[in-house]
């Protein structure tokens, strides 16, 4: 496990370094617009911000900063601080995104486990083929505009997280249904399940005792992964629902060349990213014993 | 008990809170007047701060902290008598909060991306530029109630300069206090009809009535609340009933929706021009029958009517109508003409040739790009070629001159002519990248600046236009508008030409 934190550390200081390398160099500057500035106000910011320096002394700067927990001022709009950024706009995407992924397993293993072959393949290729924001906006079209039963968009009340959460769960919902069928098909028939319904234990014990845990454990990868991605908040659907999450700053700061901000929220995914990643290691030691018996072998 | 009760419950009956809703789709980028520089900060800044003069819903303008002023030496020495007012939190409007903020601005630390605007001023350019002393530069607070200011030479639109968000004061005591005192509610401090009550960056803003404005009185409305959100959201929350303004200025009306909502849309004049800018370095964009061809054949009513949709001018010159200038009687579509021209260029260069136009991949430039090629296949037979570009890399491509054409505008900072023939005036200007300069040009608007008579300054700035016209660094497409939807009980929210939002007068 410690190798596996060692190799983390790592690979958020390349990312930095490559985000940061790559970013600098993208065509175009966060300052200029229809109303560019004078050169002399130009090049006075561009000294303040430090831009003209070579970029090895540029990351030096960030990563001494980075270590004291400081991710920087935005370039663009003034005074505002990744960190408040950071602050003020996670939680809202981590409060949709948490909602979005219980929703989504619980709709992927309900649909999974218990729906018909053929229903099942159909609402998942439909699902699955249809573009995330297309069946946003298919949602808010049909269930706020169209029959007014909920808000149609703005972040004021549990009424305003449903459609955006839908929209975000149905997806991985339809994924993770197909997956759960396919686990369920191939696990069904193995000798441990013979076993229990010989021993005659309930439905209800077989299906969360046995089944389940098994079905479930080849997704912990997709599972680490789809829940950064959730968690950190999504542009389309947070534009469509007017939702001030963080999806929209990620991509604004590249449109904008916001370096410090492209930068902390590349870091700052990069790092839910890898935690989620050990996380669901962690937790599939814990529950393979497989695996841990692998590690002695 | 019951005396109480019956006393509580009169008070309870007040009327419903006058609050008018506006959907914006990007927030301001900064409140403090010194550092903002898009048209989001300023037409906030505008209703949270009031300066020295300021305009009215028509562009005209008008008194406004200042109560008198006297104009000596020629036009260099102005003093301006400012009347009673007061702060958001209480304490009174000095002359040296004026000085304090436009000093600060010069300071040659500051990163003002406007100081520019005050180098008028005796003194400022040296001080901003490191070449000369703080004490020099002539902004004088004479006391709390008198500012005096000596210019460097006589500068024929100095008030209407002054009603720039640049020149607009801030209160020294509090900003002093916190440099961040823009950013938070709890510290901003504002003179204007309203104060900044909320604020949640990308979500929304609320300015609460200013009770220390000084024509509070005057006030109906008693909050405005902004919305930030894209703009299709906000057309279906605006159908909803739940907005009272969608489009511009704050936003901007979905290009695919203008064509159902034509009856319903309110249209603006606005200051502000669309036009092509030519890179006349490269060949064969150097040979003016070349551009003359260009423009001639070029059906701006098409791109009005099937495009942008919004009752826009056809645009001949880089002025719009409001100032008058006089410009040459042809007219500005003229197809047979065209094609004469370009067979007289084509006796010079022969060879064929694609000329690339560029632009930054909006809806509505993707569409004017269309139809411009189309436009150019069928009158000239010339070949376009259409390179859309991201945002920024699109100014990156532009300022290095790597392209032929380039869709352009410009919207006016200052309500004057000066403001839009100026983006021309020099081939370095960072405005320009279109590499062409003219003497002439650049002699008769220096006059103009200095030309106080004002049907002489109209004359000599009509002459620089027509020089611009003539020779054609940039293609005139239309003159711009602002589309709107507006909703609810509320009325008298004004726009003026230069797209500031007036809540003064809603009710």
């Amino acid at each position: 496990m410690r190798s596996k934190i060692l190799n983390a550390l790592f690979s958020l200081f390349l990312i930095a370094g490559v985000t940061h390398f790559l970013s600098l160099h993208l065509p175009g500057d966060p300052f200029s617009s229809e109303k560019p500035l004078r050169q002399e106000t130009k090049a006075a910011i561009r000294a303040y911000y430090g831009l003209d320096d070579p970029f090895y002394v540029q990351f030096g700067k960030y990563l001494s900063n980075l270590a004291k927990g400081n991710l920087g001022y935005s370039l663009v709009y003034k005074d505002l601080t990744v960190n408040k950024l950071i602050a003020d706009n996670f939680p809202v995407s981590a409060l949709l995104g948490s909602t979005a992924l219980i929703l989504a397993l619980a709709l992927g293993i309900g649909a999974g486990t218990y729906l018909a072959d053929r229903t099942l393949f159909f609402s998942t290729c439909l699902i699955l083929s249809i573009p995330g924001f297309i069946l946003a906006t298919l949602l808010q079209y049909l269930f706020a505009i169209k029959w007014g039963l909920l808000p149609i968009a703005k972040w004021e009340g549990i009424q305003s997280m449903i459609l955006p959460a839908i929209s975000l769960a149905l997806v991985p919902a339809a994924f993770i249904a197909k997956q759960v069928r396919e686990n369920v098909i191939k696990i069904r028939e193995s000798d441990f399940m013979l076993l229990a319904r010989l021993k005659g234990l309930s439905q209800a014990r077989i299906f969360f005792v046995h089944l389940l845990p098994n079905v479930l454990v080849p997704l912990f990868g997709y599972f680490g992964q789809l829940a950064a991605n959730i968690l950190t908040g999504s542009f389309l659907i947070e534009r469509i629902f007017a939702i001030p999450g963080l999806g929209f700053w990620f991509v604004s700061s590249i449109l904008e060349r916001d370096y410090p901000v492209i930068l902390g929220l590349t870091f700052f995914y990069s790092f839910i990213l890898i935690l989620f990643s050990l996380l669901m290691e962690f937790l599939l030691r814990l529950v393979d014993v497989r695996v841990k018996e692998k590690q002695y072998a | 008990m019951a005396l109480v009760m019956v006393g509580c419950a009169g008070r309870e009956n007040k009327a419903p809170k006058e609050i008018y809703k506006i959907a914006t789709e990007t927030d301001p980028l900064s409140l403090d007047p010194r550092f903002a520089r898009d048209l989001h900060s300023v037409n906030v800044l505008h209703n949270l701060f009031e300066g020295l003069f300021k305009q009215d819903k028509e562009g005209k303008i008008c008194m406004g902290l200042c109560s008198s002023y006297e104009v000596f030496d020629g036009g260099k020495t102005y003093r301006f008598r400012l009347r009673d007012a007061k702060w958001s939190n209480g304490e009174q409007v000095k002359a040296s909060d004026f000085a304090y903020a436009w000093m600060s601005m010069l300071d040659p630390k500051s990163n003002a991306p406007y100081a520019h605007q005050l180098f008028c001023i005796a003194g400022a350019r040296e001080y901003k530029e490191g070449r000369g002393n703080r004490e020099d530069v002539q902004i004088v607070a004479e006391n709390d109630r008198l500012l005096i200011v000596h210019l460097e030479r006589p500068v024929a639109h100095f008030v209407e300069l002054l009603t720039l968000h640049s020149f607009l004061p801030v209160a020294q005591k509090a900003v002093e206090k916190n440099s961040n005192w823009s950013n938070d509610p709890a510290t901003f401090v504002c003179n204007g009809p309203f104060m900044l009550k909320e604020w949640s960056k990308q979500q929304k803003m609320v300015l609460d009535k200013n009770p220390w404005y000084w024509l509070n009185d005057k006030i109906k409305l008693d909050s405005v609340e902004i919305y930030t959100m894209n703009n299709e959201t906000a057309l279906h929350l605006f159908e909803n009933k739940e907005l009272n303004w969608v489009g511009s200025p704050l936003g901007t009306i979905p290009i695919d929706a203008r064509r159902a909502l034509a009856d319903r849309l309110i249209v603006n004049d606005s200051a502000g021009t669309h036009f092509l800018r030519v890179n006349v370095t490269r060949e064969p964009l150097h040979d003016k029958n070349l551009r003359h061809a260009l423009s001639l054949s070029l059906n701006r009513q098409r791109i009005i009517d099937r495009v942008v949709q919004g009752k826009q001018k056809e645009a001949k010159g880089l002025v719009p109508g409001f100032f008058d200038l006089k410009m040459p009687e042809d007219s500005v579509y003229n197809p047979d003409l065209a094609q004469q021209m370009f067979a007289e260029f084509k006796e010079n260069f022969p060879e064929p040739f694609i000329i690339s136009l560029i632009y930054s991949n909006s809806e509505t430039n993707h569409r004017i790009a269309q139809v411009l090629q189309q436009n150019w296949k069928e009158v000239l037979g010339l070949e376009v070629e259409l390179k859309p570009c991201e945002n920024k890399g699109f100014y990156h491509t532009l300022q290095s001159k790597e392209y032929d054409l380039a869709i352009g505008s410009w919207y006016a900072d200052v309500f004057d002519p000066s403001d839009f023939l100026e983006v021309f005036k020099e081939g370095t200007t960072a405005t320009n990248n279109t590499g062409w300069e003219n003497a002439d040009y650049k002699s008769l608007l220096d006059l103009s600046s200095i030309e106080m008579d004002q049907s002489t300054r109209r004359e000599l700035l009509s002459q620089a236009q027509n020089i611009l016209i003539d020779e054609m660094p940039m293609i005139p497409i239309y003159h711009a508008t602002f589309l709107h939807l507006e909703c609810g009980e509320i009325h008298g929210v004004s726009l003026s030409p230069m797209g500031h939002l007036d809540f003064v007068d809603a009710q």
